[in-house]
């Protein structure tokens, strides 16, 4: 009898360890942003604050856009590197062609990234060309379209409309950020909801399988990094809007950072597992770790080592947790 | 159990006996994968200057045995000598040490490398610095390859030669290495007449040599030239260990197969499919080169039409080309009468003809997604709107019915395939093709790899939609499959249909398998 109730003690306390151990693995992310933002309110006052939060929203909106078209890609075992050189296509055309009216430089700014993305997917879909070459290239190519549109310099005089976009406010909620969330509620329905999202992931998880059950491979790859230049031209619209010029060099780097989040977030770049909502949370780890660090005054050269730590540790945590 | 014992303690004296000369001895080797006991306490040894011959059907065992003496795979239980010697733990690496080489079945050459350093891999002749001496490597080459009567360039790159000639090099490349144990698992497959000549010649002088050769082949007439000894194994099983001579080729046969299947029960009454004459899909000289020439056949509703053959009869590869994944060069389908063209499984999937892959886990699952998402894929397009939004209840009803119907043992609808045994992924892969709704069903080695269990609730499905009216074609390698379940029965061999069979005219395991067997052993007979 006795025995019995120890045994049935040992189970139900096993139960409970499972039970904690499932809790953390699920909300792993979760986790570790809450405990980073009471780590920050300890260390600064202001962090708490309504205008801090948005601030940080704010800033972490071009590479969240990014990072959601980066998401759907790596998801099909793919990889897009052209985004960054894109915001800077997108800004400066849209900062040319400004007077036609805010919505049809918005236009002239998106479309051609829209384009180029397609041509990315069509590269490695019909040329065989491996997602991080094809990209590569790509990548160069529009940074070179885009310092030569301007002959390198910043093309300025925005009007304020355009300044709305990057800087104005809806009720209390910044703009850029009412941008993102859309483009996240956009991404989200059509992975999780639709048969594209069903594809998307079977196509990164076994392109073989997914080909011999009739799934059309080429149009997942051209919608995945459609999607992606339509983020990237979303975002250089928001950079314009927030710098108010044009600027051929922007988004340097932005690639890398969308890769981060997405990773961070748990998706994993050999395809098939993770999702939009680990993404967006990726993202805003890596905002309020930035914020954080400003506001207690790390210098932006040791910022630079501190994220990339933080990117080798969340990916870590995910292999161990996966096992 | 004694008798056994007894056995076992007679051939260990036999072995002492003989140990001066005992290579290899293996002894009660066990091995399970998930959902199949591939081994079951087989015992083996190989005496210096011997060819010892292993046959068996497919999926015998052979290769597993194999590989555990290779140290690809470890054994549950039993012991290994090499040389007398007890060994522990086998790695590729130790085994090629102890002078024991292989040649595999699937070639394992360097495509983009040349003949000789193919050839030398892994043992360069080098300088002190470990600069390699390519003088000494292609002299070397050439001295191997004229010793072997092998004419071959050793400069061209291996991914230039014909199948042959890399089997040549195969060959060459396990010689250089002054094995004292050599394995071949099916080198006769790709070669013919004048290749193959040379190959024995080589054997007959190795064993002069001493070296010990185990050699694995389905073409029983080259164990009656070449081997010393045979071993049958059936099942996993250890079924006899003879000498040639006093063997014959309808014994080894009659071994190899015969097996009372108590699993198979002869069902599916004939007047289904006599009653619905109704032909759903025929196949008109069907070619495509290299691979299989003018497969011409017909499928009628309600009927199961089996392929029997061995590994390497091209059955797989008809089937692909069927649903265009790689379409063939000449030769027409009609489906219902009409005329069609398939360019890709898609295109397939809409005109309601489905494939069962044979290789699940490559080419059947998504392992890393949940079973509802695996399931849904052939429906994807059924199952959405016009803005192409799921119909999530939909979708839920049609998992829970398959399911059902299935019986599918899993967790929740959530739980990744990988995650799932053997039978309930194969199980998810049917309902996939079952929800797609298809006239005409593929199904390629179904029950492959999966227990007895799964197996028949897998066989009681193919029968059932069959009566339901489709047309399925099965491809089996296992023969009592084929004709417990199979209305009408092709036998494909080289690329070609060689038989048309019925299993209710009494055709035994022995007639296939003498329509399955390569040409050469005919002509024999």
């Amino acid at each position: 009898m006795v025995k019995n109730k120890i045994l049935e003690r040992n189970f139900i306390d096993k139960g409970i360890k499972r039970g904690i151990k499932g809790f953390i693995l699920k909300f792993r992310l979760g986790i570790i942003l809450l405990g980073l933002v009471i780590v920050s309110s300890q260390l600064s006052p202001v962090f708490l604050t309504r205008e801090n939060l948005f601030n940080i929203l704010k800033q972490s909106s071009i590479t969240g856009c990014l990072a959601l078209g980066q998401t759907l890609i790596i998801l099909t075992a793919g990889i897009d590197l052209s985004v960054g050189s894109m915001i800077a296509l997108s800004s400066v055309l849209s900062a040319s062609y400004q007077t036609m009216g805010w919505l049809e430089a918005a236009y002239i700014g998106i479309v051609p990234c829209i384009l180029l993305g397609w041509i990315n997917g069509f590269m490695i879909d019909r040329g065989k060309i491996p997602p991080f070459i094809a990209t590569l290239g790509m990548m160069g190519i529009i940074r070179g379209i885009a310092l030569t549109w301007t002959q390198g310099y910043t093309v300025v005089g925005i009007r304020d409309v355009f300044r709305f976009i990057g800087g104005g406010n809806i009720g209390v909620v910044p703009v850029p950020v009412v941008i993102w969330m859309s483009v996240f509620v956009f991404t989200f329905l059509l992975l999780e909801t639709t048969k594209y999202g069903y594809a998307i992931r079977a196509v990164g998880g076994n392109e073989k399988a997914a080909f011999m059950c009739g799934i059309n491979l080429t149009e997942v790859r051209l919608l995945v990094y459609s999607i992606s230049g339509f983020c990237a031209g979303l975002g250089g619209i928001i950079y314009t809007g927030r710098v108010a010029t044009g600027q051929p060099t922007a988004g340097v780097g932005l690639e890398l950072d969308s890769i981060a989040a997405a990773v961070i977030g748990g998706t994993s770049l050999f395809g098939g597992t993770g999702g939009l909502f680990g993404t967006l949370v990726g993202v805003i780890i890596l905002g309020v770790l930035g914020n954080l660090m400003n506001l207690v005054g790390i210098s932006p050269f040791v910022q630079y080592g501190v994220r990339g730590a933080i990117v080798l540790a969340a990916v870590y945590i995910n292999i161990r947790t996966r096992r | 159990m004694i008798q056994t014992q007894f056995q076992f303690l007679e051939e260990e004296m036999k072995g002492r006996d003989r140990s001066r000369n005992c290579l290899i001895e293996m002894r009660g080797i066990h091995k399970s994968f998930p959902g199949v006991h591939a081994l079951k306490g087989v015992n083996f040894d190989l005496h210096e200057g011997e060819v010892h011959c292993l046959v068996g059907e497919n999926g015998a065992g052979k290769s597993t045995l194999i590989k555990i003496l290779s140290g690809v795979y470890h054994p549950d239980e039993g012991e290994i000598y090499f040389f007398g010697q007890k060994i522990r733990k086998i790695n590729p690496y130790i085994a090629r040490e102890m002078g024991i080489s292989f040649i595999y079945q699937e070639l394992d050459l360097f495509p983009f490398l040349t003949v000789g350093e193919n050839i030398f891999l892994g043992s360069e002749p080098c300088s002190r610095l470990g600069r390699v001496n390519w003088k000494k490597l292609y002299c070397g080459s050439v001295q191997i390859l004229d010793s072997l009567n092998f004419p071959l360039d050793v400069k061209t790159k291996v991914g230039n030669l014909t199948v042959a000639e890399r089997q040549m090099v195969a060959v060459a490349k396990a010689l250089c290495r002054k094995s004292k144990v050599l394995v071949m698992d099916e080198p006769s497959a790709v070669l013919s007449g004048k290749e193959l000549d040379v190959l024995f010649d080589n054997i007959k002088r190795l064993k002069e040599e001493g070296v010990g050769i185990i050699y694995i082949s389905h073409r029983l007439e080259e164990i009656f030239e070449i081997g010393d000894r045979v071993t049958v194994l059936r099942d996993g099983r250890c079924i006899d260990t003879a000498k040639v001579k006093d063997v014959t080729v309808q014994e080894i046969t009659r071994k190899m197969v015969g097996r009372e299947v108590k699993l198979y029960k002869k069902s599916l009454n004939s007047e289904v499919s006599l009653n619905r004459e109704k032909i759903i899909l025929s196949v008109v000289g069907l070619t495509k080169h290299g691979l299989f020439q003018d497969i011409s056949f017909e499928l009628r509703r309600g009927e199961v039409l089996g392929f029997a053959g061995l590994v390497g009869a091209r059955r797989t590869e008809v089937m692909k080309s069927l649903i265009g994944v790689e379409p063939a060069d000449r030769g027409k389908i009609y489906l219902e009468g009409k005329e069609i063209t398939i360019r890709s499984p898609k295109q397939a999937l809409k005109l309601g003809i489905g494939y069962v892959p044979e290789n699940r886990k490559e080419e059947g699952l998504v392992g890393c997604r949940p079973v509802v998402e695996n399931i849904s894929y052939s429906v994807l397009e059924k199952l959405s709107n016009c803005l192409s939004f799921l119909r999530m209840s939909q979708l839920k009803k049609l998992c829970q019915s398959l399911h059902k119907t299935l019986d599918i043992k899993l967790t929740s609808y959530k739980q990744p395939v990988e995650n799932l045994s053997g039978g309930n992924q194969q199980k998810v892969v049917l309902a996939r093709w079952i929800a797609a709704q298809c006239k005409v069903l593929i199904f390629d080695e179904p029950t492959r790899g999966i227990d007895v269990g799964a197996k028949a609730e897998v066989h009681r499905l193919i029968k059932k939609l069959a009566t339901e009216g489709k047309g399925i074609i099965v491809i089996s390698s296992e023969l009592p499959e084929v004709l417990a379940l199979s209305t009408r029965i092709l036998v494909m061999s080289e690329g070609r249909i060689t038989a048309e069979v019925l299993p209710e005219q009494g055709v035994t395991k022995e007639e296939i398998l003498k329509f399955a067997l390569p040409k050469s052993l005919k002509h024999e007979e």
